[in-house]
């Protein structure tokens, strides 16, 4: 895993931008609903693979997945895909936690840090 | 148009809406499957864009129930999806999605599908439209096929399912009826003396003057070449029918329509009338009824025209003619009236 690519997708934060012709407003409000969304999203995902909640578990990454993608933070989103097809094939097999469950949390966590560093660059918390 | 973007991911709301609103459309949002049902409900909506997965009712589900709901214009559907599972997308469009846009979403991809659903939801208006102007016409088509071009009275048909219904009530309800026939008498006479088209002129003046006696419920026909019909629901009992029929006669005495060739006084167009009703406990049919009616036509005729008939009620050998006012008589009943000229187009 490389420190050096770019944890946000430019092109995606162009597109944000060209929502309201460069003003800024609109990525400033998606930016500050995904700031919310997220670090709730991780506090979820540590309480739930602690708790072995794996169809929880699945659901919440799914979700974060998502959001991620939208704000072009790529590589988190792969991560939270990994960590969705891995806890649904947890609760597919009933085993009781999933192999590699910490190395993919430490992925997340590291990722997650970046994303949010990069944001906070982009739009200074207000 | 108007969109409604249906997603419980906020930030996908927010990104989906600025991409449409940009595009120049309106945009609702709404973040589950039930609020989005209810937004569609209150109308309005052109497009929905939903999410795929959502609390309550899910993308494939909504779909599903817009589909079935009927009325109200078409919506377009665009299911949006993470493409997890490809098989989904199919069962999408099969519950009634129209299109669908793969996340995160494209601009491009969204201005595209856009531009179809403007189409499809015009190309349906239309639809609409052209139900709705053929159901007109065909109700305007069902009323000709009931009325008689010349007269605009309605025309046998018509009579047959008045008639009918008439008929059926009165047994029903046990109400009473009458069915009054008028001729015109020496009418080939007319037509042979004044030619065909003035012939079509009396028909139509002496249409005219039965619809001005005629009273609200009660309906004239035509009922053949020369021959027009009276229906009169709720009046059967004693010399009502045979009244009103007379009232028509004078009605078209009054008119004073010239025929120079009929052999006898008056020189004008006359009907002969015939009568019959139907009551309570009587065993006729309506086409019976009928007969009655034309067989007192007949019998006006040979007791000289220019008169009403009314057959015995419940059926009967004996006949009692209402003899019409002739002669100096109806010189009184012209000058009674009034009225100069007479009602002639």
């Amino acid at each position: 895993m490389s420190t050096t690519t770019d944890p946000l997708d430019r092109s995606q934060i162009e597109l944000l931008l060209s929502l309201d012709d460069g003003a800024g407003d609109a990525l400033a409000e998606i930016v500050e609903e995904y700031r919310r969304l997220s670090w709730q999203g991780r506090d979820h995902l540590r309480h739930e693979l602690r708790d072995g909640d794996h169809t929880a578990l699945a659901h919440t990454a799914h979700s974060l997945k998502g959001a991620s993608a939208n704000l072009g933070a790529k590589d988190l989103a792969q991560v939270c895909a990994e960590l969705e097809m891995h806890a649904r094939q947890v609760e597919l097999m009933g085993s009781d936690e999933f192999a590699d469950a910490d190395a993919l949390m430490e992925r997340f966590e590291a990722e997650f840090t970046r994303v949010q560093v990069a944001l906070m660059l982009l739009v200074p918390e207000g | 148009m108007k969109i409604l973007v249906a997603d419980d991911d906020p930030t996908s709301r927010l990104l989906l809406r600025g991409m449409v609103s940009k595009l120049g459309h309106e945009c609702v949002v709404a973040e589950d499957g039930s609020s989005a049902w209810e937004v569609l409900a209150s109308g309005g909506i052109d497009v929905l864009l939903t999410d795929w997965m959502m609390p309550g009712m899910d993308g494939p589900e909504l779909c599903r129930r817009l589909r079935n709901e009927v009325g109200g214009g078409y919506i377009y559907i665009v299911l949006t999806t993470g493409l997890d599972h490809p098989e989904d997308v199919l069962e999408g469009m099969s519950a009634g999605a129209d299109d669908y846009l793969t996340k995160p979403v494209d601009r491009f991809a969204v201005q595209t599908r856009l531009v179809a659903a403007e189409r499809v939801t015009d190309l349906h208006r239309q639809l609409a439209l052209t139900q709705d102007q053929l159901e007109q016409a065909n109700l305007e088509l069902l009323e000709q096929s009931l009325t008689d071009q010349l007269t605009g009275l309605g025309n046998r048909r018509r009579m047959d399912e008045d008639l009918d219904r008439v008929h059926a009530r009165a047994r029903r309800l046990g109400r009473t009826y009458g069915i009054a026939i008028f001729d015109i008498d020496y009418f080939k006479r007319y037509n042979d003396h004044y030619g065909h088209v003035a012939g079509d002129g009396a028909l139509r003046d002496v249409a005219s003057c039965i619809e001005l006696i005629v009273r609200a419920g009660e309906c004239a026909y035509r009922y053949g070449g020369e021959e027009f019909l009276v229906l009169m629901p709720d009046c059967g009992l004693g010399d009502a029918v045979s009244t009103a029929a007379d009232r028509i006669r004078q009605s078209v005495l009054h008119a004073a329509i010239p025929h120079q060739a009929r052999p006898s006084e008056p020189h004008l167009v006359t009907v002969s009338g015939g009568v019959s009703c139907w009551m309570p406990g009587s065993r006729l049919s309506a086409r019976e009824v009928l007969e009655e009616a034309d067989q007192a036509l007949y019998d006006a005729k040979t007791d000289g025209r220019n008169r009403i008939s009314a057959a015995p009620l419940g059926g009967g050998d004996s006949l009692h003619a209402i003899d019409a006012l002739e002669g100096p008589d109806d010189q009184r009943a012209l000058e009674v009236s009034g009225s100069g000229s007479p009602a002639h187009t």
